[in-house]
């Protein structure tokens, strides 16, 4: 009997097994609820839970930057805003394989902020909705501070079938134009480190040479570290591209990086390569010459960035790319020093924030987003709590002395309190001005630069008489000895999808840039140079750099003259 | 009576001995260069580490185990590493036993298809459609139901127990016992050192595993341990990229850096293993060796 039941057991089992596999077979291949549901723009959310108190709604964002912790934000400054608001921000980072599967179940969250090459997907898919009535409900502040980036987000970020219709709101707005936040220090360009420049009697320097000079004196007094480790002037890593064998020279000279060229503060394009270039072959010139000379690191073509941060930060490397605790820029070494760079027109236009079909509470959403486009809001999520974080002083809002030590010395502060972890999401720039006179973010006032100088940068501030280091750059640009340049790059944001066919030329490139760097900056000698930049130019030529440099002219200049017809 | 060795023996032996020693070191040393920087001192560590550790400093295990999160995701790790362990194991060995019947209705077309998705997968956005019409998102059972049936494990299973006597089967069946008693009594018994594999690669599996809880769930109280630690130190590195951006707060004295965080997180994650794998060492190679044999 046992066994007779035992045979049906193993039967009943086979059974069942085959009926599963069966129907598996035919779900699938059906429609799911949440399909059809997505079809007609009717998706209820799984995502974004009421919170258990009737008071507090939960809000779910997923933006592009990995700053905060996901999940609640239970920091101060977002306790404020559930004061404010009765809002709490569940947060997630944005990922491609999470916002595939999200498109495609249609359980966006409420609030998603993606890149503006990749809003049509959710315009045309419907998963987002128009925000224009939002707007002009609830959305006073972001019409008063950032009027230009919305009518940008509606004719150029807008895909063409919508155009003229809101989708996206762009953050990072500066309220007044052309006034950018000073630097405390700046960063790119023919640096040295400090001690041993200052042992070395403060060497003028103007030339490469006489720049290759002071590295090499410097390098000769001091060829090891304390531990026995070479140290070299100048080093690089491999899995940048070429960004650390142009950036510095390039930049102290006007230009900043683009894709294999360069452009100036106007938007006019230079190649990398080719006869036109001329300012990256002078860059990798210097560092031929360095090479030749003995100080450039042998090893830079075969490090990563992780080599070369430790190297730097065992202070084997006497002048690195951009700067670090004891290296300086020497005010009037160079012609131009790097500010930044940004959209002063249209913001981090780069990346929207939209509101999900799926947000149960739209205009909860909208009222959040409005207060991130105030001047309270971005000092909240800047610069931290008044009272605690900051108080006025003599009319202007000032950090605590407190608070600006914890800021330098505690690497938590920013996760713990909430504060400058959120400026994805803020909608005005915190290099933007206050109506107090100082910038939003308040570590750019003159109290808390001054307040910032270190032992290390004591010397250096000693010497040029400055409170602090940036000071000496700014009073070399009032003198006429340099220009402190802010790239507005608002004209890349103009620019058309580069084609698949561009694409590919341009992968070819990617693959045999770093090898054409690498041979022309070990070159033994000048004939050797000149002969390897020949070589390199033609085995480019073949792989139709002239048309992707072509095809980036053209889209630039079209992008100039769209820019024109903005302001 | 013991033979004598000649000169090429002692030759061979050395350079034997000198290979594997070598291979060994090479093994071994990544675990402790990642062991040894987890102690150091992070600033000193940042110079270089070599042999030994520089300085001594339990900053980021501390750190680590100050984040709100971390017990209740310990918790929940631990939880989906047993209660997964065990029903892919159960799971596995008793459909590969029932394939393994010849009086199995439909046999041979079950185990292929079981085959035919080791190769065949519908991607991501299929899966995840599916695990959302399951309603198995936000749902602690996403980390154990889609993982019960593993068709690798399967194969070793089914291939294992065809190795044992059919005679077992039948005596154990003229003696009165059904299909569920065999298995359980006799096939599973026997059937340890390939359990034991299959039980160490999915607590494995479990244990390491994050992207399903990134991709599944959202609720912060079914984090699992890999995933707190991956989220601060995605937000760590941000934070010391900014800083060493903005001069001014990379003076911070930095306690940590995001170097010392990932090898103290390497730590943690491999620890519970190493410290199981020495008790299931004897059953794995044994498993997997005579899993592999008729394939």
């Amino acid at each position: 009997m046992k066994r007779y039941l035992g045979n049906y057991f193993t039967k009943g089992c086979a059974l069942v097994m085959t009926v599963a596999v069966a129907a598996g077979a035919l779900t699938g291949c059906g429609k799911t609820e949440i399909q059809e549901k997505a079809e007609t723009g009717s998706v209820t959310s799984e995502a974004a839970e009421p919170s258990s108190d009737e008071e507090l709604i939960t809000l779910t964002v997923r933006i592009t930057a990995p700053d905060p912790i996901p999940g609640i934000q239970d920091n101060r400054v977002m306790k404020a805003v559930e004061d404010k608001f009765g809002v709490l921000v569940d947060y997630s980072h944005s990922d491609d394989s999470i916002n595939a599967t999200s498109l495609a179940a249609g359980d966006l969250p409420d609030i998603i902020q993606v890149y503006s090459t990749e809003i049509d997907t959710y315009i045309e898919g419907g998963h987002v909705i128009a925000l224009d009535d939002l707007v002009s409900q609830y959305g006073q502040d972001i019409i008063k501070n950032a009027s230009d980036s919305l009518e940008f987000s509606k004719n150029y970020i807008t895909p063409e079938k919508f155009k003229g219709t809101l989708y996206g709101l762009i953050g990072g707005n500066y309220l007044v134009k052309d006034d950018v936040a000073p630097q405390y220090n700046y960063v790119y360009g023919p640096m040295v480190p400090w001690n041993f420049y200052a042992e070395a009697g403060y060497p003028e320097f103007k030339t490469t040479e006489e720049y290759l000079d002071v590295l090499e004196e410097i390098q000769t007094a001091h060829p090891k570290t304390e531990d026995g480790k070479s140290v070299y002037a100048f080093c690089g890593w491999n899995d940048w591209g070429i960004w650390p064998f142009i950036v510095p020279y390039c930049f102290s000279r006007g230009y900043m990086n683009g894709d294999f060229y360069i452009f100036d503060a106007e938007g006019n394009l230079q190649p990398m390569f080719g006869e036109e270039a001329v300012l990256c072959k002078e860059s990798f010139k210097m560092y031929n010459q360095a090479y030749q000379r003995g100080i450039y690191d042998p090893e830079s073509f075969t490090m990563k960035y992780t080599d070369y941060e430790t190297k730097r930060k065992n202070n084997q490397v006497l002048a690195p790319q951009a700067g670090g605790d004891g290296y300086f820029l020497i005010p009037g070494s160079a012609p131009v020093v790097w500010e930044g760079y940004g959209s002063i027109l249209a913001g981090s236009c780069d990346r929207v924030l939209m509101i999900s079909k799926n947000c149960k509470y739209p205009e909860k959403a909208m009222e959040l987003i409005n207060y991130l486009y105030t001047l309270e809001g971005a000092n909240l999520f800047y610069d931290g709590i008044e009272g605690i974080d900051w108080a006025m002083e003599d009319g202007k809002r000032e950090l605590t002395s407190e608070t600006i030590q914890e800021r330098l010395n505690n690497p938590n502060y920013p996760l713990e309190t909430g504060v400058g972890i959120y400026h994805s999401l803020v909608g005005l720039s915190p290099n933007t001005k206050h109506e107090d006179g100082n910038y939003i973010d308040l570590m750019t006032s003159e109290k808390a630069m001054k307040e910032r100088v270190t032992e290390v940068d004591k010397g250096f501030c000693d010497y040029y008489q400055v409170s602090y280091p940036g000071e000496a750059f700014q009073k070399a640009a009032e003198e006429g000895k340099c220009n402190i340049q802010f790239f507005n790059t608002t004209w890349q944001a103009l620019m058309p999808d580069m084609p698949d066919d561009i694409k590919l030329i341009k992968g070819k490139i990617e693959n045999y840039s770093l090898d054409f760097v690498a041979k022309l900056i070990l070159s033994e000698t000048d004939e050797e140079f000149e002969k390897n930049w020949e070589t390199g130019n033609k085995e480019l030529e073949e792989m139709e750099f002239t048309e992707f440099y072509r095809w980036n002219q053209e889209a630039n200049q079209k992008a100039l003259e769209a820019l024109k017809s903005l302001k | 009576m013991k033979k004598k060795k000649k000169r090429q023996d002692w030759v061979f032996d050395i350079f034997n001995y000198l290979i594997i020693g070598i291979i060994t070191i090479l093994c071994i040393f990544p675990f402790y260069y990642v062991f040894i920087y987890s102690i150091s001192d992070a600033k000193l560590a940042e110079q270089g580490i070599s042999l030994l550790p520089k300085g001594f400093s339990l900053q980021s295990y501390i750190t680590l185990f100050k984040l709100n999160d971390i017990p209740h995701a310990i918790f929940i790790s631990v939880l989906r590493t047993l209660i997964g362990t065990v029903g892919t194991v159960l799971a596995c060995s008793f459909f590969a036993y029932l394939v393994s019947i010849p009086e199995m209705w439909f046999r041979s077309f079950i185990y292929r298809l079981c085959i035919f998705s080791m190769y065949c997968n519908a991607g991501m956005i299929p899966v995840y459609l599916v695990i959302k019409g399951l309603h198995l998102t936000n749902s602690f059972w996403v980390y154990i139901i889609p993982g019960l049936a593993v068709a690798y494990y399967i194969i070793l299973i089914k291939t294992y127990i065809e190795s044992l006597p059919a005679s077992l089967r039948e005596s154990a069946m003229l003696d009165g016992a059904g299909t569920l008693s065999v298995y359980w009594k006799i096939v599973l018994p026997l059937s340890k050192p390939i359990i034991a594999t299959i039980a160490l690669f999915t607590a494995v599996g479990q244990w390491n595993s994050w992207f399903d809880n990134k991709l599944y769930n959202t609720k912060a109280g079914l984090k699992t341990l890999q995933l707190v630690l991956y989220d601060y130190l995605n937000s760590s590195s941000v934070l010391q990229n900014m800083s060493n951006l903005d001069l001014a707060a990379g003076r911070a004295s930095q306690m940590t850096t995001p170097m010392s965080l990932k090898v103290a997180i390497t730590v943690i994650t491999i620890l519970p293993i190493i410290i199981v794998y020495p008790f299931m060492q004897r059953y794995f190679t044994k498993g997997i060796m005579m899993g592999a044999v008729k394939g």
